[in-house]
């Protein structure tokens, strides 16, 4: 079967859930549907597989929960200060996953997680990202979320070398 | 009855993550510091009420749902901030080559 099918039916199958099933909502789902499998088609990377381990995804799912949790208290426990105390700062990391839909996950997941801020891919496979305080441990937070990301898509885990 | 209590609760924590990330739109000095308390403030209080409504699912079904809309809202606010970002830091730079 083409994936753009396997998309399709993933697509319609998501539609019906948040809508019980409701089949005359199609009406307004069905363009939706099509113009997100349109733009599913416009992007340039090469494709390749995609593997998930499930005990990976089941570690990520803690990780990612832990790190929203500190992401959120840190923004609370930073604007209710009387003075905000930020130290802003561009930062510049190399990206191990190769263009494609790993990248843009990794690259998401950063601007939902503390203190990090996903702003473009720089030059080659270096992506430049905004934290909001580099005082603190930058680059030790994106290699964990890195090596997540890795357990996740069942990919060998890289050897940390700095 | 603990668990209404529980909802409670965790809606009013998640209410109050969203002030935060309304604050810190007001408070933080430039527009890539605002992204980051939008993001991350509303990814934590959309959570805390989303799991409070958890304790009050019909079934199975609804719960699947609640957590759909999170993961949807994650995704929006994720791939938003991204675009604010990379548009933010090309004016930014046009501006530096025109100095």
């Amino acid at each position: 079967m083409p994936l753009i099918i396997i998309v399709f039916i993933l697509l319609l199958a998501l539609w019906l859930l948040l809508t019980s099933g409701d089949l005359g909502s199609l009406l307004v789902g069905l363009p939706f549907i099509m113009l997100a499998l349109w733009s599913y088609r416009l992007q340039r990377h090469a494709p390749y597989p995609l593997t998930f381990s499930f005990l990976g995804a089941l570690r990520f799912v803690g990780f990612f929960l832990r790190e929203s949790l500190r992401g959120g208290l840190d923004i609370a426990l930073r604007v209710w200060q009387p003075r905000v105390s930020l130290s802003v700062a561009f930062y510049e990391y190399r990206l191990i996953f190769p263009q494609g839909p790993i990248r843009s996950f990794f690259m998401y997941c950063i601007s939902l997680l503390p203190g990090t801020l996903s702003v473009c891919v720089s030059e080659k496979d270096t992506l430049r990202l905004h934290v909001l305080d580099d005082r603190g441990a930058v680059a030790e937070d994106l290699s964990r979320l890195e090596q997540r990301v890795c357990e996740l898509f069942a990919l060998p885990c890289y050897k940390r070398t700095l | 009855m603990i668990l209404d209590a529980l909802s409670v609760l965790l809606l009013l924590l998640g209410l109050f993550f969203f002030v935060s990330g309304l604050l810190g739109l007001w408070r933080f000095p430039d527009t890539f510091a605002r992204l980051h308390a939008l993001t991350k403030a509303d990814n934590l209080g959309l959570g805390l009420v989303m799991t409070g409504l958890l304790f009050q699912v019909p079934d199975v079904l609804w719960a699947i749902k609640f957590i759909l809309v999170w993961l949807l809202a994650l995704v929006a606010s994720a791939v938003n901030a991204h675009l604010i970002a990379v548009f933010l830091h090309r004016q930014q730079e046009g501006h530096d080559e025109s100095a």
